[in-house]
């Protein structure tokens, strides 16, 4: 007989938990073999000997304690009316709007400023210096129109760096 | 429901639990109380990440495990001694209540004890016992948890679970004979 199998399966079964083919297994092997018959006895005692150990109740100030504290954590969480507690909620809703919102912004100045530059009839002053940079190191080889070609046109047209 | 009547109820319907268990693994009311006074704090303290698909039960054995293994490391922090020593090397041997050598005493201390006659021996063996074989049989004898749900509170396969609780009995077999040859030696 296969007692160490067996045996291995009386404290589940002593649990309730051995079920099917295992559990009938069992059974039969226990109506052959008093080794295993009073190894289950013995697990049935034991267990039976821890549940009977006497347990003191919840003392009374430790429960009054656990309300009380309870009691304090739930007005904490109620101290929020119930439309700030749904915006409460949805904040991470509210955050990635708002970053996205602030990046297309970012993205639209970024647009408006490089074009509007380009465009623009007014000449800064650190673009007519750059030029005049670019004209004065690589003159005479350079073309001076060549060089002026970009500020030409709007000079013409009358704008100017005050 | 407001926030607080789920807490009161929770109170209500776990604390008595919490203390039987606390006090099973502590053996003394005031280590128990600490225990559950902490993981209530830790309920309180994280009310708001209960997700209610789990189950409040299986969260609140979760925290429950949790406190417990610290205090396990608080308990090792203050006796300086690791619990993972064996607290004699008969209550540590012996994979399984079967494998234990046969002791003469026995039948008459398994007649006694089915007579339930021995529950203050018990009590003694039982205290004896390492703080996680304390826990298993409290969680399987008492609290008459699935091997399941002890695996989800001790955080370990159900496989081990089995063979906890079967080395965990072993040893508390082993205590019992212990102290019934103390008690006969000493004629109490």
């Amino acid at each position: 007989m296969d007692c160490d199998r067996m045996k291995e399966w009386l404290e589940p079964y002593a649990a309730g938990q051995l079920t099917g083919e295992p559990e009938a297994r069992l059974k039969t092997h226990l109506e052959a073999c008093p080794a295993c018959a009073k190894e289950l006895r013995w697990l049935f005692a034991l267990k039976a000997s821890v549940r009977a150990q006497p347990r003191p109740a919840l003392p009374q100030d430790l429960r009054d304690e656990l309300m009380r504290q309870a009691a304090a954590a739930g007005r904490t969480r109620k101290a929020l009316p119930d439309w700030m507690e749904s915006l409460r909620l949805s904040w991470r809703l509210a955050a990635g709007f708002g970053l996205a919102s602030a990046c297309a912004a970012a993205a639209g100045l970024l647009f408006f400023s490089r074009f509007s530059s380009a465009g623009s009839r007014e000449i800064s002053l650190d673009e007519v210096l750059a030029a005049h940079s670019r004209y004065r190191l690589t003159m005479p080889a350079a073309d001076r129109d060549a060089i002026f070609s970009d500020l030409g046109p709007r000079l013409a047209e009358g704008g100017g760096h005050d | 429901m407001a926030s607080q009547e789920k807490l009161e109820r929770f109170v209500a319907e776990f604390s008595e639990r919490g203390y039987h268990f606390a006090y099973g693994l502590c053996g003394s009311a005031e280590d128990a109380k600490e225990l559950v006074q902490e993981s209530f704090v830790r309920v309180f303290r994280n009310w708001e990440s209960y997700d209610e698909s789990q189950g409040l039960e299986s969260w609140y054995l979760t925290i429950l495990r949790n406190v417990f293994l610290d205090s396990v490391k608080r308990y090792e922090r203050r006796r300086g001694v690791s619990l993972d020593a064996p607290l004699s090397p008969d209550r540590e041997a012996g994979g399984s209540l079967a494998e234990n050598i046969a002791d003469p005493r026995e039948d008459g201390v398994l007649d006694r004890l089915c007579r339930e006659s021995m529950v203050a021996e018990v009590g003694q063996a039982f205290a004896g016992l390492k703080v996680e074989q304390k826990a298993i049989l409290t969680l399987c004898d008492v609290e008459g948890l699935s091997y399941e749900r002890i695996s989800r509170v001790l955080d370990c396969p159900v496989g081990t679970v089995r063979s906890r609780v079967s080395r965990a009995r072993a040893a508390l077999k082993q205590a019992v004979l212990e102290t019934d040859g103390e008690v006969a030696a000493h004629g109490l």
